[in-house]
């Protein structure tokens, strides 16, 4: 299946660019990442306290809000992708799938590393796969559970990046040497396995997707007293659902534009410019049914208050939804490298604040001895994860055939 | 590419699997009916006399840290609005006497034991359950210290140990469940109160006496029942000389909050027909946009 | 009473409500009590149920419930030195040791707070008052959700008060904890043994001052009220608290409200009976009346002439007005104790009681130039 669908051929960047792993701004990553790692440790050994401005007034903060809302609204690149290029073959987008598969990928991986740092008793994580405690009314078990097949099936549709790597080239060394024919016979076969049964696990991959992507809204919904109606309604899993369309098609523009200036390979804009022009219908539609719900829950004069919530609403509107949609309207500007790399982010920044704002700063508990602010240490270990994907990605299309090879890039 | 057979073939397997998962997911999760005769509690505020003895009698009862007897005699604690917190389940807070008179009213604060709690419907693996006989029960094995419970809840009871690195539990009043439910008796609190400013006993029987003392003193009281019917109706139940509000108990509205996620959840995930929709619309999607480029392909070559 | 119109609309509307099947016609009906002190718990009954334990209790067998607690069913005058001196409470000492209340000295403070039923909801009609512990059971919690166990029932009692003046609710005020090496004996009780509270001193007149333009002073002659008219103190400070003496934390003193403590005797008659522009003098019969009441009327009660306060009634100075068979001549002077003498039975009274002034002794030398009757008196004294 990956490889009659894999018609663009893509290689590994170790010993086919001349692109060194490490540069200044991958240290400054990587220090970064160490950062992380270390609160992580202190988070282990001495408890959420100790690293958190969690209380009991505000028990959610950045690592909910940030780490895992944002985290998996930005990796909806994933599904998005494959829907347009696999569900709707649409051949063209082929050259991103695979780049998109990889953020989803990591991304997932760190949503759900993101998730244990945040439990108190992340040890028990399995218990949400029990079915004596499974507990249908929870939309955090919804999320948990499509979150957990998920991140499989991406992993299953990351498979025969791993068997085109390896096949014919398995080579270990010293006594593991004699397996070397046994594990070449067995990729072989999975990849003829996986071949077979792709279709169900990209369709798969779709609707569990859609399905975690808005019950992550429905989280929220469960607060009407402490979420500001600015943002509490019933219908934030559809808000979430729509919004994730949107920012997927703009973080796989975001990712590619990224990847290729790291990498100094020129931007596929012959794909990313058609489409950047989905996006304004995305984010029109999802703009539509945020001022409906609005105006139907009669919410909309918060709006005009003079507080920070109604500005932060303005921003995560006007920045994230309204100024891009006319950029990308723009024939022009979605042909131009910057514009479209700048709108694309715009649209990532309004997604993720907007996430924020649910999780974070729309969230009142009646009895608030004053507002949540995070702790440098909670920021740190923030940073320290966005820095470990990222390097994360680096190492990924090194070993990996995940970019296009460049002669093909060149070729279009 | 998939044959036609293939298809039909991995989406029977699909829909067969979603199926047996979703029978196990709804009865893993029914919503526990209420025993007609389950408990409650009643807390009359303008019987309390605020000597914090339930304070001490909790803290006793559930092994929670706290000093001696006399040291709950420290009224200075009135000073700020107290609320319950990792190391205690219950507090008493004061607040100025009604107009006219100068006895303060003390108010004392605990988890209300919702009649359809939030708590319990956020939680991920059933750590927390509501009794049908009215107690809100945590199960610290359970839980996996995600607090969704503490986000759900609107009366913001539900505690955390934020300083125990390894297994910090959720804290909040239990109704003495291992009193009441094994052996009938009162929780601590109850069997301590000097002035019988509360009451145990069964939820009807306790709503019936609070209306009656309402109806028979309308001078001390107001003529509302607290948790009779707010967030969809609490086991605990209390009644005041002054509104609600005034004793900073959150406006809410007479319907659980899990009302509406619970819509939400069982409306899209019901015998998981949504999703199943959605994946045969996608490989219907898929199957023609394949057939549809291969003849192109076919006519190209 | 402030609410008793609530009240009424209330039951009113609860007749309407209840009246098909649930006759509260009977709660005025007159076979229920006439005691006007069971007027205020009749208002707070809202079932029959409420006093009755029966479906259908009968004037014969009433069926009532033992001990109610809707306003006070206390029967028979009790003193405050009939009771205990002190009574040891100790059927729940658990935590703490026993209680020792000073049943006298509060039994003393309550003549001003309400009498012994301030304390004792309930006596039998007999008059004989049951310990507590026979209606509130001595059980940990409530065996009935209507009434308190022991436990609640005595603290509810005590820090009604006890909470009103002292503004705290300190455990350790009655209660000594149990420690090692103290065991749960009574302690000591001598220091409360014997100890009356101290007499109240009242000041004899208070002279207010107030804002009515037509009489600013308000002269109140305490003394008069309670020896001459022997007023009992609660009858007047029915609803004092303790905290209005012993709350030193109080901005300013507490009065009686004058409408429900003087309006209750006085009527609202006339404001100027109590508003003046002078201090009014301690009552006086001579200046009031006309005539002294010594000798021969000080043990009348006021109300024999005056009918009750609240409608007080000013019968004329003429002796006949009350001793109506005094009448033309019928008075026979023998019922002063003395017989008159022929000479003096045709005189009229105003010739020795001049002016009628009955009060003073006459004199004879007013007509007699010399006394010549033996032992100076106009007949045989009896």
């Amino acid at each position: 299946m990956a490889d009659s669908m894999q018609h663009h051929k893509a290689l590994p960047l170790a010993g086919n660019s001349a692109v060194p792993f490490f540069t200044p701004g991958v240290i400054v990553i990587a220090i970064l990442a160490a950062a992380g790692v270390a609160t992580l440790v202190v988070r282990l050994f001495l408890g959420l306290g100790a690293v958190t401005n969690f209380n009991d007034q505000y028990p959610w903060g950045i690592w909910i809000g940030i780490d895992v809302a944002s985290g998996v609204a930005l990796a909806a690149g994933g599904f998005t992708m494959a829907f347009i290029a696999h569900v709707m073959n649409n051949e063209k987008y082929h050259v991103l799938v695979r780049p998109a598969l990889l953020t989803a990928a990591i991304g997932y991986t760190f949503v759900g590393l993101g998730v244990c740092v945040d439990l108190g008793r992340y040890y028990n994580i399995w218990h949400v796969m029990m079915p004596s405690m499974w507990q249908g009314n929870s939309a955090l078990f919804e999320v948990g559970m499509c979150v957990m097949i998920y991140l499989t099936v991406l992993y299953i549709e990351f498979l025969p990046i791993v068997c085109e790597r390896f096949i014919g080239r398995v080579n270990l060394p010293g006594v593991l040497g004699k397996m070397n024919g046994f594990l070449d016979g067995l990729l072989r076969v999975l990849d003829k396995t996986l071949a077979r049964v792709m279709t169900f696990f990209i369709i798969a991959g779709v609707v569990l997707s859609c399905a975690h992507q808005s019950s992550l809204g429905t989280l929220m919904a469960i607060a009407p007293s402490k979420l500001s109606p600015l943002w509490h309604t019933p219908v934030l899993p559809l808000l979430f659902l729509l919004s994730a369309f949107a920012v997927g098609l703009a973080m796989a523009i975001f990712e590619s534009v990224l990847a290729s200036r790291s990498f100094k390979r020129p931007i596929e804009m012959h794909v990313l410019s058609p489409l950047a022009r989905m996006i304004p219908l995305l984010l029109v539609v999802y703009f539509a049914a945020k001022v409906i719900d609005l105006v139907n829950r009669d919410a909309w004069p918060l709006l005009f208050e003079a507080n920070f919530r109604a500005l932060m609403f303005w921003i995560e509107i006007g920045v994230g939804v309204i100024i891009p949609t006319f950029l990308f309207l723009s024939h022009r500007l979605r042909r131009n490298p910057v514009w479209l790399f700048s709108s694309a982010a715009m649209v990532v920044f309004g997604v993720v604040l907007n996430r924020f704002n649910v999780f974070v700063t729309g969230y009142t508990p009646p009895y608030s001895e004053g507002q949540y602010f995070p702790a440098w240490t909670e920021v740190m270990l923030t940073v320290g994860m966005i820095s470990l994907i990222v390097l994360l990605y680096r190492i990924w299309v090194f070993i990996f055939p995940v970019l296009p090879a460049e002669e093909e890039v060149e070729h279009a | 590419m998939v044959s036609r057979r293939d298809f039909f073939k991995i989406t029977g397997t699909v829909a067969g699997t979603a199926a047996l998962t979703a029978v196990g997911a709804e009865a893993s999760a029914p919503h526990p009916k209420l025993d007609p005769d389950r408990f409650g509690v009643l807390t009359d505020t303008t019987l309390c006399i605020g000597c914090r003895r339930c304070e001490w009698a909790c803290a006793e009862q559930n092994d929670l840290p706290h000093g001696d007897l006399e040291s709950f005699g420290d009224t200075s604690v009135f000073d700020l609005m107290r609320r319950p917190d990792a190391e205690s389940y219950t507090v008493v807070n004061r607040y100025s006497p009604p107009a006219g008179t100068d006895q303060p009213l003390d108010v004392k604060v605990q988890c209300l034991h919702c009649e359809h709690p939030a708590c319990v419907s956020a939680c991920i693996v059933g750590a927390l359950v509501k009794s049908p006989q009215g107690p809100v029960i945590y199960d610290a094995w359970k839980c996996i210290g995600c607090r969704y419970c503490m986000i759900a809840c609107p009366f913001q009871i539900p505690a955390y140990e934020y300083a125990d690195p390894l297994t910090p539990r959720i804290m909040k009043c239990t109704m003495c469940s291992e009193r009441t439910l094994a052996e009938g008796r009162p929780p601590a609190c109850v069997e301590m109160c000097p002035p019988e400013a509360l009451v145990f006993g069964r939820r009807s029987e306790l709503l019936e006496l609070a209306h009656r003392r309402i109806m028979e003193n309308p001078d001390r009281y107001h003529p509302e029942v607290i948790g009779e019917h707010i967030a969809g109706g609490t086991s605990w139940l209390m009644i005041t000389d002054r509104p609600a509000a005034e004793i900073d108990i959150p406006e809410l509205s007479n319907e659980s909050p899990a009302v509406i996620t619970e819509t939400i959840q069982h409306g899209i995930f019901k015998g998981f027909t949504g999703p199943l929709m959605l994946f045969g619309i996608l490989g219907i999607l898929m199957k023609s946009s394949s057939d549809k480029r291969k003849e192109k392909e076919d006519e190209n070559g | 009473m402030r609410n008793s119109s609530i009240f009424r609309l209330l039951f009113i509307g609860l007749f309407l409500i209840a009246a098909p099947n649930w006759t509260l016609g009977q709660i005025v009906d007159p076979l229920h009590p006439k005691d006007p002190r069971h007027a205020p718990a009749m208002e707070k009954v809202t079932t029959c149920a409420s006093c009755h334990k029966c479906d259908h209790p009968t004037q014969d067998d009433p069926c009532m419930i033992h001990c109610p607690r809707h306003g006070s069913h206390f029967y028979g005058q009790h003193e405050a030195d009939e009771g205990p001196e002190i009574v040891i409470i100790d059927q729940l000492a658990d935590l703490y040791r026993p209680v020792v209340f000073a049943h006298r000295l509060h039994a003393d403070m309550s003549n001003m707070t309400g009498g012994c039923e301030n304390c004792h909801h309930y006596s039998e009609q007999s008059g004989v008052i049951p310990p507590c512990r026979e209606c509130h059971d001595a059980a940990k919690g409530p065996v009935s959700l209507n009434q308190p166990a022991l436990k609640g029932a005595y603290h509810r009692q005590c820090m009604n008060c006890h909470r009103d003046w002292s503004h705290e609710s300190a455990c350790g005020f009655c209660h000594e904890q149990v420690h090692e090496g103290i065991g749960a004996a009574v302690a000591d009780t001598t220091d409360i043994v014997g100890i009356p509270h101290p007499i109240i001193e009242a000041v004899p007149t208070y002279t207010y001052e107030t804002s009515y333009e037509k009489g600013a002073l308000v002269t109140f002659h305490h003394n008069d009220h309670v020896d001459m008219f022997g007023l009992n103190c609660v009858d007047c400070h029915r609803g004092d608290s303790c905290s209005r003496c012993h709350d030193t934390g109080k901005s300013q003193v507490q009065r009686l409200n004058h409408l429900t403590t003087c309006c209750a005797c006085h009527g609202e008659r006339n404001c100027a009976f109590c508003h003046t522009t002078d201090p009014k003098p301690m009552f006086e019969h001579t200046h009031t009346a006309g005539w002294a009441l010594d000798p021969h009327h000080t043990d009348v009660a006021c109300n024999t002439c005056h009918g009750s306060p609240q409608d007080f009634r000013t019968p004329s100075d003429k002796c006949t007005s009350c001793h109506i068979h005094w009448e033309d001549g019928a008075f026979d002077h023998k019922v002063t104790g003395l017989v008159l003498s022929e000479d003096h039975l045709d005189l009229d009274c105003s010739d020795c009681h001049l002016e009628m002034d009955f009060g003073t002794r006459p004199s004879c030398e007013d007509c007699h130039d010399e006394p010549m009757l033996p032992d100076k008196l106009p007949g045989t004294r009896l």
